[in-house]
């Protein structure tokens, strides 16, 4: 799939990933990579500065802890990260809904 | 580069990436320690996929990307950064060097400083340099604020705005140096002198570390082009 298709959703999906338990950056690539069914393959590039930049949003939180021997970064939702990601869902449904109708069937004001 | 960094492709991406990314240490440090437990992990994953050390290496290399293109994603936090702690310094160093001033004052002896500060035009035009440094340092720190939720500024718009601060707060200290040594200086007392000393010397350190961080944060807006 196309970058672009993934990038106004990247929040989102970033958020997804975290909604089960904390994950480190590599980890949470791979949870995106299995969860689309290697649909997503995310560039490091757009990862890292993303998380970084939901944190400064206050919508995840990260800590430092060391595993074997090196450094490594984790990150968990926020409970405002938590609230965004319920509304991300709602508006996701109302808008693949609308869309489904659109695509999905007959052209709309057709006539037989 | 040395050898190890040669030999190891990840720690020569990180080099790389790192000697691209200008602005404080720490952001940069927690930056490549980050993508190096990424690109560790990746290589392990490769691993387990049944490839050899040193192609599963150098797979999760590629797979990173290359120095100038990582470097350039994480500009707009790095910039971020710069641009926060340029204005953090000034802020912390304005009320320590106005303090040593004022102790420079009382020294003197008069028991008064009122008579340092009736210049009357001059003395408004540095209290407005003053405001327009303190202005300029607000609105950086609010707009690299985590806990105030803000409109997206711009990274370049930050480092102008740090580069700002500190233009103004050099002529402002300027200002102030001009205004203050010449009449304490006329003031005998080695306990005065002293203290007149470490004022000067105080605003001289700030004056040419304001300028360099300045300088820094206006090179770093055209790095971006690079």
């Amino acid at each position: 799939m196309r970058a672009e298709a993934v990038k106004g959703h990247l929040d989102s999906i970033l958020l997804a990933s975290l909604e089960a338990r904390p994950l480190h950056g590599y980890a949470i690539m791979e949870a995106v990579r299995a969860g689309s069914r290697a649909s997503f393959d995310l560039p490091t590039g757009t990862v890292y500065p993303a998380l970084h930049r939901l944190e400064r949003s206050g919508l995840i939180r990260s800590k430092w802890s060391t595993v074997s021997g090196r450094r490594r970064r984790t990150y968990e939702l926020t409970e405002r990260g938590r609230r965004r990601l319920g509304e991300e869902r709602r508006s996701w449904k109302q808008f693949s809904r609308a869309v489904s109708n659109l695509l999905g069937g007959a052209p709309a004001g057709a006539t037989p | 580069m040395n050898a190890a960094a040669r030999s190891d492709p990840i720690d020569s991406l990180l080099m790389a990436t790192g000697a691209r990314l200008p602005g404080p240490a720490g952001p940069r440090d927690d930056i490549l320690a980050e993508l190096r437990d990424g690109l560790i992990e990746a290589a392990e994953a490769n691993k387990r996929n049944g490839m050899g050390h040193g192609e599963a290496v150098q797979l999760a290399v590629r797979q990173f990307g290359d120095a100038p293109t990582l470097a350039t994603s994480f500009w707009p936090e790095m910039a971020a950064a710069q641009a926060r702690r340029v204005v953090l310094a000034l802020a912390v160093t304005g009320p320590i060097v106005a303090a040593l001033w004022a102790s420079a004052a009382r020294s003197r002896g008069t028991g008064s400083e009122s008579g340092l500060f009736d210049g009357g035009q001059a003395h408004l035009a540095a209290a407005l340099l003053v405001a327009a440094a303190l202005g300029c340092g607000i609105w950086t720190i609010v707009a690299t604020s985590r806990v105030v939720h803000r409109p997206y500024v711009a990274p370049r718009t930050l480092l102008l705005g740090a580069a700002a601060t500190g233009g103004v707060a050099v002529i402002a200290d300027l200002a102030v140096l001009s205004m203050l040594a010449v009449p304490l200086a006329s003031f005998p007392g080695p306990i005065h002198q002293l203290a007149l000393g470490a004022a000067m010397l105080a605003s001289g350190t700030r004056l040419i570390l304001t300028s360099r961080a300045s300088w820094s944060c206006l090179a770093m807006t055209t790095s971006a082009t690079r």
